[in-house]
């Protein structure tokens, strides 16, 4: 076939699909929808929960996640686009705040109780719901990203899974009954970088062209 | 190549998105010489009927990926990260490291116009790879010109079916691509 004759038929070809960024508006509210829903039913609202909110200690839990989040989603997004250039040096602002509430944490309690501080008594719970809450967002992100052209798919996908975890981590504090920066920052941390492998593990599997 | 001409391309793809299908034949019309020479200067050694499987799989994936070009940016950095990314598939099937670097666009285009397109190879041996009425239809309307309400009579569809079954059917041959090159 000459390329007059392929040009021929790609220019006949005039379905128009949507941009990555618009599919994903639709497809992340429908994630949002489903995942908020899931979580006033089945997880559940912490009933003192504006309380924490604004307290120096548990304020982190719920503002780290989230800023990571929505730091990480217009990364993920612009790496949609071939000719992208990145800076994921924004990331380092969640990661500073985190290792601000790890010291304030250390600092707010006595060595021996760090132990037990750490380890809580609901991280099972916290690990499973996590991720779970993160998928419906990462598999939004993931089909949205099939439309792009992103020329880094590990990284991409990584992306994705980091805006999808921390989100949900920052959804999860709002039912989360533990409140030392030392749970938090181990266990909500843990749980979203299991969503980032996830999608680093995906992203060339799924956004390969 | 003049700034005016640069703004050219950027509108051109812009009614071509809006579905205006001369439009986008006319800016896939320039923007092929302009890879064709980009690839042969790189990988000249492989032959032109190879250059221009590669030229063509180039193609291939600027159409399927043209909405993830913001109406806003300038067409080229989009349209050369594509052909970058897909010639180094594409090289990398033949073994041969050959990279295209930014810069090759801006030398290459300073030479004197090669427009000798050949035929290519590789997309028949992937149009024979999809169901009989798809290829019919990639090749009825690629070579033979025809029309959707001519195929739509021809195979008793409607044409709103051709024009999916056109799409599906491009869509396909990238993803045969991908797995030949497994």
């Amino acid at each position: 076939m000459k390329t007059e004759d392929l040009i021929a038929a790609l220019a006949a070809d005039d379905r128009r699909l949507m941009s990555p960024g618009r599919l994903f508006i639709w497809l992340g509210l429908l994630a949002a929808v489903l995942v908020l829903a899931f979580f006033f039913t089945v997880v559940g609202l912490r009933p003192d929960v504006l309380h924490y909110l604004f307290q120096p200690l548990t304020m982190p839990k719920f503002i780290v996640p989230l800023m990571t989040g929505l730091l990480a989603l217009p990364l993920t997004m612009a790496l949609s686009r071939p000719e992208a250039r990145v800076h994921l040096g924004l990331l380092l602002l969640p990661a500073g705040a985190l290792i601000l509430a790890v010291m304030a944490g250390l600092l707010t309690s006595a060595p021996s109780d760090w132990p037990r501080l750490i380890l809580g008594q609901h991280a099972a719970f916290c690990m499973t719901m996590i991720p779970l809450m993160a998928t419906p967002l990462l598999a939004a992100l993931l089909i949205a990203l099939r439309r792009g052209a992103g020329t880094r798919p590990r990284l991409e996908g990584a992306l994705a899974g980091l805006c999808a975890g921390a989100l949900s981590a920052s959804l999860y504090a709002w039912h989360c009954p533990v409140d030392s920066p030392l749970y938090f920052s181990t266990w909500y941390t843990l749980a979203t970088l299991l969503v980032t492998l996830a999608g680093a593990w995906l992203g060339p599997r799924l956004l390969r062209w | 190549m003049s700034q005016g001409d640069t703004d050219e391309w950027e509108r051109l793809m812009i009614a071509a998105l809006d579905g205006d299908g001369r439009a986008y034949a006319d800016l896939l019309g320039r923007i092929a010489p302009v890879l064709r020479k980009v690839v042969r200067a790189r990988a000249g050694s492989l032959g032109n009927e190879t250059c221009e499987d590669v030229v063509q799989e180039i193609l291939l994936a600027v159409h399927l990926k043209r909405q993830s070009w913001h109406r806003d940016a300038p067409l080229r950095p989009w349209l050369y990260a594509i052909a970058r990314h897909k010639a180094t598939d594409a090289f990398r099937r033949w073994g041969s490291r050959v990279h295209l670097d930014i810069d090759d666009f801006s030398e290459v285009l300073r030479a004197p116009e090669d427009n000798s397109a050949i035929d290519a190879h590789d997309i028949d041996r992937m149009i024979d790879r999809l169901d009989t009425r798809s290829a019919r239809i990639v090749r009825a309307i690629g070579i033979e010109g025809q029309t959707y309400t001519e195929l739509a009579d021809n195979l008793q569809m409607t044409e709103g079916a051709v024009r999916v079954a056109l799409h599906r059917a491009l869509s396909r041959l990238a993803s045969l691509r991908e797995r030949m090159m497994e």
